[in-house]
């Protein structure tokens, strides 16, 4: 019969490490909690036959939060064989509080203490004699990183049969049972550490002091994600360059020896526009997006993600989310697909919606691709281009958060933040190398199947009509005719033409699709925009319109009801058409009337935004009532403050 | 008697009553955060909110307006 193990432990203890470990697959781990959202299942790498399962991480099954509410579920409707009970060795009397419950549920049960490594390098010893004296079920050290007694685990856990004791807490006047099993713990707690630790300031705490400074703290950061941001444009920029070259190489080589083969014209265009061609544009990529990835896993990995979440909490209440949507946000400029899953961190049902529908203004990997392409190619190789469009997302997560907040369906926002902050450590290289081994697998699906077919596909419609195979005739095949239908819909933002059309909408199924397209239906970009600022209104509508199909379908998973995903296509479109619309409408102004009027809204915008900026920031808190009421005048201010 | 918020960094308080709504006072028991749990200021983000307190040998992020809530007796 198979054995099934279930892994059970505190948020960020290292359960996914361990998983990982056991099974020999890749889950994607990082140093924040609640990484992993549903339970996982895989075979431990020696015996098959053994089943592994990986719950989220819970502090309580005696908590209200779904999570621990399904991991409860799971437990009492399909009991595993054994419980692994994974507790962070450095916090054992948080992590302990949890046991107590787990050995209420009567199934055989082993205690492992992870960060073995840890203990060590602090001088704290554990007894493990002593934990299963206590709890009656055998204990085991181990370092799920460092792979540390992890077959002696699994040993124990095939043979066991133990059931931990019921442990009966003594209750006292007006405890509940979290404060009793907190109380029982205090009491056995120096029976299960016989050496307490060094207690001076360690290294995270040296660390946070200047990572999380009152007034450094932001400073840090903005360098940090510069640093980032301009190391993976830039190397990522060379490296896609020298694979571009490679490509069209190729392609005008083999173009050539098709001709002199004298190869089937639609043959010939196929192998070189449409299959070498794409394959070529998505490549080049690759690098930046690796790169960006490999940064992005440093931070989830190090713990600096929840700093991050601390420093901005704050700031981001102002547009009704919070700390932990940054996090999202932050995922989302690598990928808004991933962005999206990570939103599950936050436990605010209506932060979390209104992450989602924001996240995907900022910049994933593809679109900042299609952005230094025009950048490139229009905007004759200005940096800053590119880099605005990050401004213009982040301005947009702003402002249209401001005005989500506002509305009935996101109104009454009363959700509370906890956070753990964890312990700094160097990211762990392989789990880095594990991401960019991901990212290269799931970059290279997607380039086959996606982007590489709507590239086949459109140059299919591009080279047939009614008339069969048209060639260089693009006036007579379909795509044209479809084009000119579609492009009225963006004559108000300044880009009329077919190609453009039809590039938005091959790109609503892969971002990269947009550049793919622009350059197989024209050969000058720049030719197909009236002016710079169309140009730029055609980027801040691929910025801003609805993410990919990947995007969306983890959107659609998310956001679970159907009213909540068209309202959410239809807000992103909507953001898209209407920004993309004023800066087209701000461009035509700056024509027709030259400078004096634009300097005038820019000034009157500024105005307006520096009055907005004040009373935010001066919208101080009811001070006066103990109960923080959050009004700016409250209407309790008497009877609150005689509480 | 004093709120947690009022601490200023680097002092430390016992907690007496946690006045917060009652789904997150199960929330907050369960991590740790319980009547007679210690707990020390370490600092505020750089908006003055929310604040990082260390509790049972693990330092935790909460916002002042959950802050506001917890009773404690400074030590």
């Amino acid at each position: 019969m198979n054995q099934t193990i279930a892994l059970i432990g505190n948020p960020n203890c290292g359960k996914t490490t361990l998983f990982n470990s056991l099974t020999g697959t890749y889950q994607k781990v990082g140093n924040w909690t609640g990484v992993t959202t549903e339970k996982k299942i895989g075979q431990y790498r020696k015996d098959k036959k053994i089943e592994i399962i990986d719950l989220p991480g819970i502090y309580s099954l005696s908590a209200t939060s779904l999570d621990q509410k399904s991991a409860l579920e799971f437990l009492t409707k399909t009991p595993p064989s054994v419980i692994i009970n994974l507790l962070d060795g450095t916090n054992l009397e948080r992590n302990l509080s949890l046991t107590i419950e787990l050995c209420a549920l009567n199934i055989p049960m082993i205690i492992a203490v992870n960060f073995s490594d840890k203990l060590e390098e602090r001088g704290v010893k554990i007894d493990l004699n002593g934990i299963s004296k206590i709890f009656g079920v055998q204990a085991v050290c181990i370092s799920a990183i460092k792979t540390k007694n992890l077959d002696e685990l699994i040993d124990l856990a095939k043979t066991t049969t133990q059931k931990p004791f019921k442990i009966s807490l003594t209750a006292e006047k007006g405890e509940n049972s979290a404060v009793k099993r907190f109380s029982f713990i205090e009491r056995n707690l120096d029976k299960i550490i016989i050496k307490k630790g060094t207690t001076a300031q360690n290294k995270t705490q040296i660390a946070d002091n200047l990572l999380m400074h009152k007034t450094l703290g932001l400073p840090i950061f903005f360098v940090i994600m510069t640093l980032v941001y301009f190391i993976s444009i830039k190397l990522g920029g060379v490296f896609g360059g020298v694979i571009k070259n490679l490509f069209d190489d190729a392609g005008e080589r083999l173009s050539i020896y098709l001709s002199e083969k004298e190869v089937y014209p639609f043959i010939q265009s196929l192998v070189c526009d449409a299959i070498i061609g794409a394959l070529g544009g998505i490549l080049s990529f690759l690098p930046q997006i690796l790169i960006l990835f490999a940064f992005m896993a440093c931070i989830e990995e190090s713990g600096y993600a929840s700093r991050i979440a601390f420093l901005f909490d704050r700031f981001f209440r102002a547009f009704g989310l919070g700390g932990k949507s940054l996090l999202p946000m932050i995922v989302s400029s690598g990928c808004t697909a991933t962005g999206i899953m990570s939103t599950r961190i936050i436990e605010g049902e209506k932060e979390r919606k209104m992450t989602i529908f924001l996240s995907p203004f900022i910049p994933c990997g593809a679109k900042t691709a299609v952005f230094s392409f025009f950048a490139t190619s229009i905007f004759g190789g200005n940096a800053l281009i590119a880099s605005s469009m990050y401004f213009l997302g982040v301005l947009c997560v702003g402002i249209f958060g401001r005005i989500l907040k506002n509305l009935k369906v996101f109104k009454n926002n009363k959700d509370e933040f906890l956070l753990e902050i964890p312990d700094l450590h160097l990211p762990n290289l392989n789990d880095v190398y594990m991401v960019i081994k991901e990212k290269i697998k799931e970059f290279i699906t997607r380039a086959g199947l996606i982007v590489f077919c709507v590239s086949v596909f459109l140059w299919l419609l591009k080279s047939v009509g009614l008339s069969g195979y048209v060639a260089d005739r693009v006036e007579d095949s379909f795509l044209y005719v479809l084009g000119e239908v579609l492009k009225y819909a963006f004559y108000p933002l300044g880009f009329c033409n077919w190609q453009t059309a039809i590039a938005v909408i091959s790109g609503s199924f892969a971002k990269e699709a947009v550049v793919e397209s622009l350059c197989l239906l024209t050969n000058d970009v720049g030719a197909l925009f009236s002016s710079s600022y169309s140009a730029y209104a055609f980027m801040a509508f691929i910025l801003l319109s609805p993410p990919c199909v990947a995007s969306l379908a983890t959107a659609k998973t998310e956001l679970v009801s159907n009213k909540w995903f068209f309202g959410m296509l239809a807000f992103q479109t909507l953001t898209a058409y209407t920004v993309a619309f004023i800066i087209n409408m701000i461009g035509n102004i700056f024509v027709w009337c030259g400078g004096l009027l634009l300097s005038l809204i820019i000034v009157i915008i500024i105005a307006i935004s520096l009055i907005v900026a004040v009373k935010i920031l001066s919208k101080s808190k009811c001070c006066a009532c103990t109960n923080a009421c959050g009004e700016r005048k409250c209407k309790n201010k008497e009877k609150h403050s005689t509480i | 008697m004093m709120v947690l918020s009022e601490l200023v960094a680097g002092e430390s308080g016992i907690i007496k009553e946690l006045k917060n709504e009652q789904r997150l006072v199960i929330r907050l028991n369960a991590i740790g955060l319980t009547e007679n749990a210690k707990v020390t200021l370490i600092r505020t983000a750089p908006f003055g909110d929310p604040i990082e307190i260390k509790v049972r040998d693990f330092y935790l992020a909460i916002r002042k307006e959950q802050a506001d809530k917890i009773i404690l007796e400074k030590v």
